[in-house]
């Protein structure tokens, strides 16, 4: 199983808009070439960046009993920001955050708009499951 | 309750939630019902072993085909339930349930809770009274559980949350989507499955889109 302890190196803070995430997915999360929201976690998607990454499939290791796919998304091309009742936006944003055994361990995350990010801070219900739709769309499958 | 919430840019929306005042738009008692099982199951609200959980969605399945058989017989209640419908109707209700309760004796860390598998039990029941059939019923990654249903000219979903919460989710083919919550008092389970069912059976995207 893979550590979640932080790398040691400090992270690198830019992204291109297009470089590449790559997000390990289930079978049953895929729907031809499609991600279905059941495959996103909010507000904290873990993703491998391509610029650390020696390949896609790097993204299984460790979860091969499990994942089978890579899906990937443009570090550019995130949903916009989506304001909901009570005028509350949310906004997705990348951060890379490597782990010691994965130093191209990203993170697309979720925070209100006027808030700093807490992962213990996310919407509930239809909200939630929209805005999991919306990341989840911007995914395509490309391994296997 | 309704909301036609104004998005930045994107036009989706959502059915709003009641705000109980309390800063979540869940009340406790809404939270509290969605947690506990069905009136076909059989889970005290003290007792969360998965195995009870097993024990009781089998009982489900088991309530359901003694309620449809009888009532096949005595030629009331269910239009669906018809000479012929019965046992295609059963072998995709059981099927799902055992989906279900495979999930409940699933020990990984991602599988879905008691509260989620609770919900996805009623769902169920919902959808084989509306003969709604799933295309897919899957496990989420925040250890809820997901309904699908696949059109070509759309998708449906109903997540059951690791809470218990319910909200269904429709999106007409490359449009906006739009998503609700489902709350006992304000709009219950079986509604939103009537309205699911006539986005899936009828392909009727336009009218439930519209629909507040």
């Amino acid at each position: 199983m893979n550590s979640y302890l932080p790398h040691p190196d400090p992270p690198d803070p830019v992204f291109l808009p297009s470089e590449r995430l790559f997000h390990r997915v289930k079978d049953e999360d895929v729907e031809g070439e499609n991600v279905l929201p059941s495959a996103i976690r909010l507000p904290d998607c873990s993703v491998n960046r391509e610029k650390y990454a020696l390949s896609p499939e790097v993204a299984l290791q460790g979860y091969e009993d499990e994942f089978s796919h890579v899906a990937s998304m443009c570090a550019g091309d995130l949903p916009i920001p989506q304001t909901t009742e009570g005028s509350i936006t949310w906004m997705f944003f990348v951060a890379h955050d490597p782990l010691v055994d994965n130093y191209s361990h990203t993170e697309v995350r979720l925070k209100k708009s006027d808030q700093s990010y807490d992962v213990k801070r996310s919407p509930r219900g239809a909200v939630r499951t929209t805005l999991k739709l919306l990341l989840a769309e911007k995914m395509t499958v490309i391994y296997p | 309750m309704t909301d036609t919430s104004s998005v930045c840019g994107y036009n989706y929306q959502v059915k709003a939630a009641p705000n109980h005042g309390d800063g979540k738009n869940t009340p406790h008692h809404s939270r509290k019902r969605y947690a506990d099982v069905s009136r076909h199951s059989s889970i005290p609200a003290s007792r969360t072993s998965r195995a009870v959980l097993q024990s009781a969605t089998s009982s489900c399945v088991r309530m359901i085909a003694m309620e449809l058989a009888g009532n096949a017989r005595t030629g009331w209640a269910f239009p669906d339930v018809i000479e012929g419908h019965l046992s295609s109707s059963m072998a995709w209700l059981k099927e799902a349930a055992n989906t279900i309760t495979s999930f409940s004796t699933n020990q990984s860390a991602e599988s879905p809770t008691i509260a989620s598998c609770s919900s996805a039990e009623m769902v169920l029941e919902r959808l084989h009274v509306a003969n709604l059939k799933p295309s897919r019923i899957v496990g989420t990654v925040e250890a809820g559980i997901m309904f699908y249903f696949f059109a070509k000219s759309g998708m449906a979903a109903i997540e059951c949350f690791d809470t218990g919460d319910i909200a269904f989710l429709v999106q007409k083919l490359k449009s906006k989507p739009r998503a609700w919550d489902v709350y006992p008092e304000v709009f219950p389970l079986h509604e939103s499955v009537m309205r699911l069912a006539d986005f899936v059976s009828a392909g009727n995207y336009e009218q439930l889109l519209a629909a507040p």
